[in-house]
């Protein structure tokens, strides 16, 4: 009789449990739903404001990416490659258009360091930057530029052994990451 | 077989000693709630930037396997010691006090052996992966279960074991992890079952496995070696795989403790004469 009790008491206290889990769980999940995720391909462009730096009315849209070997990075971006001539690290060159449509002029380099790299579902993602050489930091209201950025691809982020892998993935550059997730996502990938 | 493996699950599982040793986790499971979660659940948007490309407070960068703090790597520390705790040093009791002739006239020694460590294994299992249930249970009711992004905010990265599946799927890969800890944790127990063969002192066969998994970690952390490097026990605990993990190294750990705490324990203990 009093293991019968026992048992019971023992049902009871893991449905309350349970059913407490269940209403926590559902409530802090539907006031903050998952990511809703937008991809942009290339000829897609997507709206984009900045509130920390005040941008608004701008647009992007991605182009390619060319994935170099640390010399050859370094003969096509001699400025830039200078740092990584002796590494054994990949260079990753996002091409991405960006346009201004605002009354203001902006800093391409600013709006680009809200931005990150990477690679789904691999994980793999890093900061880019502006290769300034080729690129114009300021785009006047109106303007229109192609902007190039390099992201490193150490060995310690993605070794040799999961390089092809990596090839396979979604590779993106993430705009907005919550609640609205807006990616571009680059289909072309050259690798020289 | 079944009613021998019934009386020693019983004796596991009904001990004094798996209590201690699920009070010890499950206190550090619940400071990790109150000092890191709690907090967080308050305002899940308080350090979010919505222009950076950063996600609300939630499960998977807060729960304790999301993230290494103080208590993480505490109950990290102490596994090698925790596991053993509910059922490791029995058989070397069971020799002492004598109760092992009770088993050996009735029953077939191999069998008790095997018994003996099924009990020892899954009493190890379960004190290191239900304070980790536990906490995770509580956070996923306080702080959303949002997806995570490959973005900076998670120590997870392409080398990581499974990072695929950390992003698509992150409560696949924390269950999957868990099962990582299951069997190391049953396997580092076991360790204490073979030690009880050799040693006169109860404490020293408990205190073995952590010796041995200390020697492990400090020996490997000289290699150069990527797989050898991450043999160390405190490395493959750590499901934010802050040192990347390799599945290789995980199984190499398996089958070394798994060969002297089991298959050793099973082969001398046959031989042995305990009458």
């Amino acid at each position: 009789m009093m293991h019968y009790k026992k048992k019971i008491f023992v049902i009871i206290i893991s449905v309350v449990l349970f059913v407490a889990w269940l209403i926590g769980f559902s409530d802090v999940n539907n006031r903050f739903p998952q990511v809703k995720c937008e991809e942009y391909h290339l000829d897609e462009w997507v709206d984009y404001s900045n509130r920390y730096w005040g941008y608004d009315d701008l647009q992007l849209s991605p182009v390619k990416i060319t994935i170099y070997s640390a010399k050859d990075f370094k003969s096509e971006y001699p400025e830039e490659g200078e740092e990584y001539k002796d590494k054994s690290y990949k260079i990753v060159v996002m091409k991405v258009k960006i346009k201004n449509n605002s009354p203001q002029e902006i800093s391409v380099g600013k709006v680009f360091s809200f931005f990150t790299a990477g690679a789904e579902p691999i994980g793999w993602h890093n900061q880019g930057q502006i290769i300034d050489s080729k690129n114009s930091n300021i785009l006047l209201t109106g303007e229109q530029e192609d902007v190039e950025l390099y992201v490193v691809l150490s060995e310690s982020m993605v070794s040799s052994r999961n390089y092809d892998r990596f090839l396979k993935n979604k590779i993106f550059l993430s705009v907005k990451s919550y609640p609205l997730r807006q990616i571009l996502v680059f289909d072309e990938i050259d690798v020289k | 077989m079944r009613t021998l493996l019934k009386i020693e699950l019983e004796r596991a599982f009904r001990g004094i000693g798996i209590k201690i040793a699920l009070l010890i986790g499950l206190l550090i499971s619940i400071a990790n709630l109150v000092l890191e979660v709690y907090p967080k659940t308050e305002n899940p948007l308080r350090v979010f930037v919505a222009d950076a490309q950063m996600l609300p407070y939630n499960v998977f960068n807060s729960w304790i396997g999301g993230r290494i703090n103080f208590e993480y790597s505490l109950f990290i520390f102490i596994i090698p010691i925790l596991v053993v705790i509910p059922y490791g040093a029995t058989y070397f009791s069971d020799m002492k006090s004598g109760v092992i002739k009770n088993y050996y006239t009735r029953i077939e020694k191999k069998k008790y052996l095997i018994a003996k460590s099924i009990a020892v294994f899954l009493s190890a299992g379960v004190v290191t992966v239900v304070p980790l249930i536990v906490n995770l249970a509580i956070t996923s009711a306080m702080l959303p279960s949002i997806i995570p992004q490959p973005t900076g905010e998670f120590s997870i990265r392409a080398n990581a074991i499974w990072s695929s599946i950390f992003y698509t799927y992150p409560y696949i890969y924390i269950m999957l992890y868990m099962l990582v800890i299951f069997l190391l944790s049953g396997c580092i127990a076991c360790v204490t079952l073979s030690l009880s063969l050799f040693a006169n002192n109860k404490f020293v066969a408990m205190l073995f496995p952590f010796l041995l998994c200390n020697v492990i970690r400090i020996l490997s952390s000289y290699s150069y070696y990527y797989v050898i490097n991450g043999l160390g026990w405190t490395r493959i605990f750590d499901m934010t795989q802050m040192g990347v993990n390799f599945f290789p190294s995980i199984l190499i750990d398996i089958i070394l403790f798994a060969s002297i705490g089991i298959f050793l324990f099973w082969w001398k203990g046959g031989r042995d004469d305990a009458l």
